[in-house]
């Protein structure tokens, strides 16, 4: 019995032993790499997300850790392993020496890919997909990207406020991307467009289909493209928000407090959104399943009846 | 996977940090600058020029203005006005580092930002005290209201008009383990004719650098340029 236990205790400790420098060498590695997209990205609105995003894909890899403590035969699968942890290593001095931060933060996903195939194998990469892929989120927009696609959204959320506002006689007007209700001048500005907000619940949509574990290809892939209109929908409800409420509470109340109270708006519609969605695209499979079934059976009975 | 095996990944992650860090070049502190106040240097008045206090209309945006103190160390934004009251608005923003997330606004964003549509952007050459600068002309619309930008960017003391221009002035100085400062040099003025409105950008830029001390000049056109 003795025995037993201390064999358990020195196999625990090696596993400890092989992990904790992979570990320590990862924490050592991305740390800076944190801090400064901490200081650029994170302590501003748009690429709020950030750090939630973290905490999640850590959490999704904790759920998995049994998976790290077996032990697996593994040929092969750890030169592409090695080769592949060399090329993302140049790539992340590169990265850093050029201050490419996107890259710097990009490259972590095939180190952490490669360290699963060394370490464990494709099967177990396999079933860390997720928490991989989540990861994306993190890694923040390049600015000519956000450049690019900004300003026609911008221009296209103001637009259908404008319209909306102005079907219920409110003293609206619009010129670009500024609106004007009544004394007051809003700029519709870059973080208002959404491309952040639109990245974020993207990662919340997916999210939250990985969470109940949505079988269905369809409903799986329609949702990932709905998540565009609908955070389109859920930006110019929270932009409509803000002009209602400077015009009837004044530029200062709809500049501080209520600004971030839009923002919780936003997810919260959007989430409902998803969620709905969700749940009505299940119902339609499930009709047409029904549908499937009975046609199915009525072309038996017909049979039947010959 | 042998505790052998586990000990060297760990050294070529830690190998790869040392190594980026040794390599990556040292940003510019912010605080401690010799770089001259522009606010001093450039002058209130000349070859009868005049800086006027109001300003245009202009929207503030308390969220960009946070993230232009990240960026740049010193702005300046007048408006001259000349004897036949024509108008011209400098802005002038100096940024300590030059790296892709801290890198001077080009107009080219900054407009559309304030809601102004970017009709013609044109590479061109233009003639300040003898020296040939590259510059970018822009023409932005918003509404009926239409601006013409003429402007430049000094980058480690060389100046530049396009974005290749820009990252080479950027690699250069990384291969000595070096960050570039940067000047944004921008007039605009708002008018209908476009040659109109650039000929008189061209001569305000003009009696401009002509009275400016040397320094200034050398900041404002950039040392080696040509």
């Amino acid at each position: 019995m003795r025995l037993n236990m201390s064999r358990l205790d020195v196999y625990k400790n090696k596993k400890v032993l092989i992990w904790l420098p992979i570990i320590a060498g990862l924490i050592f590695l991305f740390t800076p790499t944190y801090i400064e997209l901490y200081h650029i990205f994170w302590s501003k609105d748009e690429q709020g997300h950030g750090p939630l995003v973290l905490v999640i894909a850590l959490f999704l890899f904790w759920q998995k850790k049994e998976l790290f403590l077996k032990d697996r035969e593994l040929t092969g699968q750890s030169t592409l392993g090695w080769s592949l942890l060399f090329i993302s290593l140049i790539v992340y001095i590169l990265a850093k020496w050029q201050y490419i931060l996107v890259a710097e933060v990009a490259v972590q996903i095939p180190i952490l890919i490669a360290l699963i195939l060394i370490t464990s194998g494709y099967s177990v990469l396999k079933r860390l997909w997720f928490p991989l892929f989540f990861l994306i989120f993190i890694v923040p927009l390049p600015g000519s990207v956000v450049d690019a696609i900004t300003m026609p959204m911008k221009i296209a959320v103001s637009n259908v406020v404008e319209m909306v506002l102005y079907n219920f006689d409110y003293p609206i007007a619009r010129d670009g991307v500024i609106l004007q209700i009544g004394y007051y001048k809003l700029l519709v500005a870059d973080a208002c467009a959404g491309l952040h907000t639109v990245f974020s619940l993207e990662a919340m949509g997916l999210l939250y289909l990985h969470l109940v574990k949505r079988d269905s290809f369809l409903r799986n892939v329609s949702l990932a493209m709905l998540i565009i209109p609908i955070s389109f929908v859920a930006n110019v409800i929270r932009v409509i928000a803000l002009v209602l409420i400077t015009y009837y509470y004044g530029d200062e109340v709809g500049q501080g407090f209520l600004h971030e109270f839009a923002g919780f708006v936003l997810y919260g519609t959007a989430l409902i959104f998803i969620i709905s969605t969700d749940i009505f695209l299940q119902k339609l499979e499930l009709k047409l399943a029904q549908k499937k079934a009975r046609r199915a059976a009525t072309e038996e009975s017909d049979i039947d009846s010959f | 996977m042998t505790v052998f095996k586990s000990s060297l990944i760990f050294f070529l992650l830690i190998g790869s940090l040392i190594f980026s860090e040794f390599i990556r070049p040292v940003p510019n502190s912010v605080d401690v600058q010799d770089f001259p106040s522009l606010e001093s240097s450039i002058p209130i008045s000349f070859e009868g020029w005049h800086s006027i206090n109001q300003g245009l209309p202009q929207i503030v945006d308390p969220q960009a203005e946070k993230s232009l103190d990240a960026i740049y160390s010193q702005t300046l934004s007048r408006i001259y006005v000349d004897k036949q009251q024509e108008k011209i608005i400098l802005s002038l923003a100096y940024g300590p580092n030059q790296t892709e997330p801290l890198r001077v606004h080009k107009p080219e964003v900054c407009y559309p930002a304030q809601g102004f549509n970017i009709e013609s952007n044109e590479v061109g050459q233009l003639e300040v005290a003898g020296q040939e600068i590259p510059v970018k002309f822009l023409k932005g619309v918003s509404s009926d209201y239409t601006e013409f930008v003429t402007y430049w960017i000094v980058v480690g003391g060389v100046a530049v008009a396009t974005d290749l221009g820009f990252k080479l002035q950027q690699f250069k100085f990384s291969l000595d383990g070096k960050i570039p400062d940067g000047l944004l040099f921008r007039v605009s003025s708002h008018g209908q004719d476009a040659k109109a409105e650039y000929q008189k950008q061209k001569r305000f830029v003009n009696d401009l650098i002509n009275n400016v001390d040397l320094e200034t000049r050398k900041i404002l056109l950039g040392e080696y340029s040509r």
